[in-house]
This record gives C-alpha cells, sequence and structure tokens, in this order.
C-alpha cells in the first residue's frame, strides 16, 4: 500500500498509528528485557546500574502506554465501519474448530489463525497490564513483587506468539518482518539469560562471613573472606548480595544491593549496612561462617574513573561507605588531591573515623576530612564546601547520602558555577 | 511522578473506552435482516419473489423491520440487489408504501453458488463455482454438506465428476447470519457406440462362439471398419479347399489371406475379398464390446 494511502483518512490514519505503536512497543519492551540483564556494556551506557534500573523504569512505563494504544487504534480505525466489529475486536471468536488448521483450506486457515493471533496479543497485554499496575500503584513486599515481575517473560513470549501468527498488511514487508524477528530474539534471549539461566550463567561468589560489628549506633560492619574465588571491583563500587542459609529469621533469601567499604587491595570485603528495616536490622545476628553468595561489583561511582585528580567528595550518613572504599585504595603516591566532607546528624554516627584519620595522616595534604554534624553546625551547604575546599568549580565531585540531601547539594553547587557533568551522584534507590 | 501519572492516565482512559466500546458495539447493536433470495447473481427475473425476514426477530419490531416482514413482495420491474444489503423493495402500486430495510453494521454473506455444465454424461466432469461478499468486515466461514462435504474457502471452485443425479449445498455463516445455496449436477449415462454405431456388432465371445464347424466366423478389419463373416458357409466354395479357410476359423482371417502362398490371387487389395466374401458378411466386429 503507497504510504500515501495509509494517511488517507481519520479511520487509515488511525490504523497505521496503531499500527506503529505496536511496532514500537514492542521494541522498548524487548530493550527493556535487556536492560534487566546487568551486562555490562549498560553501566557504561548509563554510568551506573542504579541509572540502568531508572532506565529500566521508564521504558517499561512507556512501552506499556505504547502497547495500550495498539489495539486501541486499530479498533478505533474498525469502528469507523462498525461499531460492532470494532467491539468483538476485543473479544477472540472464531477459535475453533481447531480441526481448520489441519485442513488444506487456506482462506478458512486465514482467519481462524487471525483469531488466535489476537488471542495470544490479548493474554500478552492483559498480562503485561496487571504486571505493571502491581509495579507501579500497588505496595508489595519486595519478594513477592519480585516474583510476579519475572512473568513479564511468559506475556512477551505471548506477544512473541501475536507477532508470529498475526497477518497483517505490514508483516508483508520482509524488512518489517525481519525487524520483528530481531526484535522478539532478543527480548527472548534476554530473559532467559537473566531469568532461565541467571542461576547458571550469571557468575556469583561464595564468601562467609568472618566478623559482625556495630559502629555507630546502628550501622553493621560485616567482613567477609572468600570461599573460593574473589571478586574484583574498583573503589565505590556495590554488590549484590543474598545469605541463603542464615539461620536468621529476618534475613530472607532474596538479593540487596550494598556498598563495599573495603578496598579491592584488602584481604577481606567489608560491608557497612545502616539498619533501617527488617532485613537490614538483622544482618547484626549473622554468625561466623555464614555463607553468602555475591553478585557484583557493579557501579560507576568511583575516583578512578575520572582523570580529574582535583577532587570534593561529599558523604550525608551511610553514604560515607563508597568514600570509605576509596579512601582506603588511595595509593602511596598518590596523584589525587580529596577534600572528604563527612556529615552526619549527631557525632554519634560517625563511623570509622579512626581509619580516615589514619590515612589523612599519611596522605598529608592530598586527603583532608572534615567532619560536619548537623546538630551543631546546621546542613552542609555548597557555599560551606567551596569556601572551605578553595573553590569548587574546576574539581571533580561525588556526592553519596540520602537523595534529599543529594539533590540539594547538587543543585547549590550548580548554582555556584559548577558543570552538571562534574558532579557525581550514586542513588542508592533504583527508581 | 511524571511517568506514575501518565501511566494511570493512559490505562484509565483506555479501560473506560474498551468499556464504552464493548457495551455499544455488543448491547445497542442488533443482528441484521437476513435477505435471502432465490436469485443467483444478484438480480430477479421479473415475476420472481423476493423475501424480507429478520431470523433473530421474525415478529418484527415495527420500528425496525420492513412493515411488511415475512410477506413476499414481487417486483413488476427488475430491481437489482446491491452486494451491500440495502434493499429498497417498491409494492406494487395497488398497495402502495415502501420498505426500506435498515442498514446495520454486520450482515449475513451473499453466497453464489453455480454448476457449469449443470448435465453431464457419467465418467465426465463439471465445475463448481461458489462466491461470497462480507468477508472482509466479518470472517465467513463455509460448509459443504450433500454430496460433498468439509468446509470451504469463502470463494473457489471445485471440479465434481459425480456417477449419479447429485445436489451440492454450501452454507456460509458470519456474525451476521448465514445463507445456505444449493445447486444439483444431472448425470446422464453414458451413450457408448461400438461398430461405430453399425448393427449387428459382434464382441470378442461372439466370435469365439463361432470358432469351429460349419458355420464359423472371422472378421477382416479394411478401412478401418472390421465385418464379420460365416467363412465356414464359403468354404466349400473356396478354390483352395475348405481347410485353409476354417483355419483361420474365429478370429481375424486377414493375416491368413495376406499369407497364403504367392501364386494365391487375393495378395491384391483385400477389397477384392471383401468383394468375394460380401454375401457371407454377418455383422461387425468391435474388440472393446463386453
Amino acid at each position: 500500500m503507497p504510504l500515501s494511502n495509509r494517511f488517507s483518512s481519520v479511520a487509515m490514519t488511525l490504523g497505521s498509528i496503531g499500527k506503529i505503536t505496536g511496532f514500537i512497543g514492542l521494541a522498548m519492551y524487548a530493550l527493556n528485557l535487556v536492560y534487566a540483564t546487568r551486562l555490562k556494556f549498560l553501566e557504561n551506557w548509563f554510568g551506573g546500574l542504579n541509572r540502568v534500573y531508572i532506565a529500566h523504569h521508564i521504558l517499561g512505563g512507556l512501552a506499556l502506554i505504547f502497547l495500550v494504544f495498539h489495539p486501541l487504534l486499530l479498533a478505533g480505525k474498525i469502528a469507523f465501519t462498525s461499531v460492532r466489529e470494532a467491539a468483538l475486536f476485543f473479544l477472540p471468536h472464531g477459535l475453533t474448530p481447531v480441526g481448520a488448521f489441519f485442513d488444506a483450506n487456506n482462506d478458512f486457515h486465514y482467519e481462524v489463525l487471525q483469531q488466535w493471533a489476537i488471542l495470544f496479543g490479548s493474554i500478552a497485554l492483559f498480562g503485561m497490564v496487571i504486571l505493571l499496575v502491581l509495579t507501579f500503584f500497588v505496595k508489595l513486599p519486595y519478594r513477592v513483587w519480585l516474583f510476579t515481575h519475572k512473568f513479564l517473560g511468559l506475556a512477551f513470549f505471548f506477544a512473541g506468539l501475536h507477532v508470529i501468527f498475526i497477518s497483517s498488511d505490514t508483516s508483508q514487508s520482509p524488512t518489517l518482518k525481519w525487524y520483528l524477528i530481531i526484535m522478539c530474539a532478543i527480548g527472548i534471549i534476554a530473559f532467559i539469560y537473566k531469568t532461565l539461566l541467571g542461576r547458571i550463567l550469571i557468575r556469583k561468589y561464595q564468601y562467609y562471613v568472618d566478623t559482625v560489628e556495630v559502629v555507630g549506633g546502628s550501622v553493621t560492619q560485616l567482613v567477609m573472606s572468600p570461599v573460593k574465588q574473589r571478586m574484583m571491583y574498583k573503589p565505590g563500587q556495590f554488590v549484590f548480595i543474598r545469605f541463603l542459609f542464615s539461620g536468621v529469621d529476618d534475613i530472607t533469601t532474596e538479593w540487596h544491593p550494598f556498598s563495599v567499604s573495603s578496598s579491592p587491595k584488602d584481604d577481606f570485603l567489608r560491608l557497612s549496612v545502616k539498619a533501617l528495616g527488617d532485613y537490614t536490622g538483622a544482618l547484626v545476628h549473622l554468625k561466623h561462617g555464614a555463607i553468602a553468595e555475591i553478585e557484583g561489583a557493579y557501579g560507576k561511582f568511583s575516583y578512578t574513573n575520572y582523570s580529574n585528580y582535583q577532587q570534593i567528595w561529599v558523604a550525608g550518613g551511610i553514604g560515607v561507605t563508597p568514600f570509605l572504599s576509596m579512601a582506603r585504595s588511595l595509593p602511596t603516591d598518590n596523584p589525587y588531591k580529596v577534600d572528604l566532607y563527612y556529615s552526619v546528624k549527631t557525632r554519634s554516627e560517625l563511623i570509622d573515623v579512626d581509619v580516615l584519620a589514619e590515612i589523612s595522616q599519611i596522605q598529608g595534604e592530598k586527603f583532608r576530612v572534615i567532619p560536619f554534624v548537623a546538630v551543631e553546625s546546621g546542613f552542609i551547604t555548597a557555599d560551606f564546601v567551596s569556601k572551605t575546599s578553595e573553590g569548587i568549580k574546576d574539581k571533580e565531585i561525588f556526592i553519596c547520602g540520602p537523595p534529599g540531601m543529594m539533590k540539594a547539594m547538587r543543585q547549590q553547587m550548580k548554582d555556584l558555577g559548577v558543570p552538571n557533568a562534574n558532579i557525581h551522584s550514586e542513588e542508592f534507590s533504583m527508581s | 511522578m511524571w511517568l506514575k501519572k501518565t501511566v494511570k492516565v493512559v490505562l484509565l482512559g483506555a479501560s473506560l473506552l474498551v468499556f464504552a466500546l464493548l457495551v455499544w458495539g455488543l448491547v445497542f447493536t442488533k443482528a441484521d435482516p437476513n435477505v435471502a433470495t432465490d436469485a443467483v447473481n444478484g438480480s430477479v427475473n421479473n415475476g420472481q419473489k423476493v423475501a424480507i425476514a429478520d431470523a433473530a426477530n421474525p415478529a418484527g419490531n415495527a420500528a425496525q423491520q420492513p412493515t411488511d416482514n415475512g410477506a413476499t413482495q414481487t417486483p413488476t420491474s427488475n430491481p437489482t440487489i446491491p452486494a451491500t444489503p440495502t434493499v429498497p423493495v417498491t409494492t406494487p402500486p395497488s398497495t402502495g408504501g415502501t420498505t426500506t430495510p435498515p442498514t446495520t453494521s454486520a450482515v449475513a454473506p451473499l453466497l453464489t453458488l453455480a454448476a457449469s455444465p449443470m448435465t453431464i454424461t457419467s465418467g465426465s466432469s463439471s465445475t463448481l463455482g461458489w462466491s461470497t461478499n462480507n468477508t472482509a468486515t466479518a470472517p465467513v466461514a463455509c460448509t459443504a454438506s450433500g454430496a460433498w462435504s468439509g468446509s470451504r474457502a469463502t470463494s473457489g471452485s471445485q471440479s465434481i465428476s459425480p456417477t449419479s443425479t447429485s445436489t451440492y449445498t454450501l452454507v456460509c455463516s458470519n456474525s451476521g447470519g448465514s445463507s445456505t445455496k444449493s445447486v444439483t449436477v444431472t448425470v446422464n449415462a453414458a451413450v457408448v457406440t461400438y461398430c461405430g454405431g453399425n448393427t449387428p456388432c459382434y464382441s470378442n465371445s461372439d466370435l469365439a462362439a463361432h470358432a469351429s464347424g460349419g458355420s464359423c466366423w472371422g472378421y477382416i478389419t479394411y478401412n478401418g471398419l472390421s465385418s464379420v463373416y460365416n467363412i465356414g458357409s464359403f468354404a466349400p466354395n473356396h478354390s483352395g479347399g475348405s481347410s485353409a479357410i476354417t483355419a483361420a476359423c474365429g478370429g481375424n482371417i486377414g493375416p491368413a489371406l495376406t499369407s497364403a502362398p504367392g501364386n494365391v490371387k487375393h495378395t491384391s487389395a483385400l477389397k477384392n475379398t471383401q468383394a468375394t466374401l460380401n454375401g457371407y458378411r454377418v455383422g461387425y466386429y468391435d474388440a472393446a464390446k463386453p
């Protein structure tokens, strides 16, 4: 059909846009399945795994919107001819006799096949809607939500069946046909890799718990040793960890992300986790020898990624953990000049100050630690940082802390003339 | 967050639209009147009747149905019935009034079924052809019955070779109703002629029955026609002796004639022999005759 015909009337335009939304929605869905694989190249694209997940969240919502419009617009086109037919469009009929598939009558074949294709599409879309309503609007316990979310792979599979069996004039074009096949393949392969075969294909490291101690009031420090292979990581990265046989009630078996506070040079792996909920609060009960599985390391929040040696690190509360890793890893002939601003609410919250003090002694002027206690001095401001560090405009800024603090600090720094690209923050949240 | 709000709006809006569409499309539209005619090609001949009936609502609803629902109309002129089911039928002047069936959404398909030729002789074949309209807006399914069976495409042709007179029926239906057509193909017994129509015509078994004795038979094929002679009767008159003749009894005597010793004067054209034997002809021969 010539392109001009496809938009010749309101009905034709609706139909054409309806088909386009289908094509785009499918591609978004497939791409989103890739985003969920945690493959390393994605971190490079988005500047950190947390950003990949933010993209995943957004793209998922957009895919849903496009795919909802797909049948709606096509039905709209049919409604111009017959409202009844448009209504019937949503109710697959003529699915039997299934025996039609096995008779040589090709036209009959076609009609029945079309209805099955529409049925598969309906299943895919309804499944997707339900699962995304559970994601966007219903508050579920994390484990339950995670279990339901994996069924989006099944919904995609039905979408693939729909794509294969539907007979539309656009599927006559070989280019579009290949496009559809490739999109479906990419999505299915990504889903199989991550969700179905992830256990085998994605590298996990086994570590056991050496010591558990509580510091800074409510922070549990876990020091762990590798059972066999050591994980390689950069200072400032984070890992996903799970305990399968902890013997502790509230330590459930799903994966949780935590920043690593040890340096890659250390023999032990150290995690410093603030007790904010049931799980994090229960970590203190882990026994020596408890086995953990670790997946990682992820994250682009590391001073080593940038060549600007003039750096300012701003830590808020438990956000100091990546900086602890980074500080510990500063080499002795360190070319960097770092000012670490460690801000907490009360002085008792400070952790590992002794370690930081020691590093500061070794590094001298090249590593300064400026603690900032809110109850004593109020909230830390970019102004204060700028004055204390004698200018911030040409320096590389790293911020990690509560979301509100990170947002405010970033804005204040931009207001002082720091280019946005020089400010790096690691959002702990994934959405 | 903007995404959450947009998703919410889209989902709610879509649900509302689909619900409204389902209610409007399924509850507030009715199935169509079923327009069946006994015309084959969508036209009626003067004097033919057109019946209008709503299969779903036979009693009729005055607001929706033609006022003469169920009654037959006899057009005095030749109205053509278009493929889309709007059939205005004008009642004859004496009764007055016009009826216009309403157009509604899904309509039963119009079906034509024909056989060509309608009469065949046993052993030859005819071709059935059929077509429906309306397949684009509402999927049509066709089922054959009678002398043929199974599902059929919405249009097509099929070669048939019935051995006796048979009726072929096709029912095509969609969500708006169904149409049924039948066609009868007449099969006449084949007329086979043997001996080119000449009589009496004898077969191999006849010859075998006269293969010996005083009146044995034989045949000669000349110019495509095989004639049977009572060479047994001729034998005594044969100048070459009767045994030479009777040796050839019961079959083709041509080879015996042509292979006779050289000085015998019937190596010339068989027509001489034919002429001589003419009085002894009893009939004609066809190997194909049972």
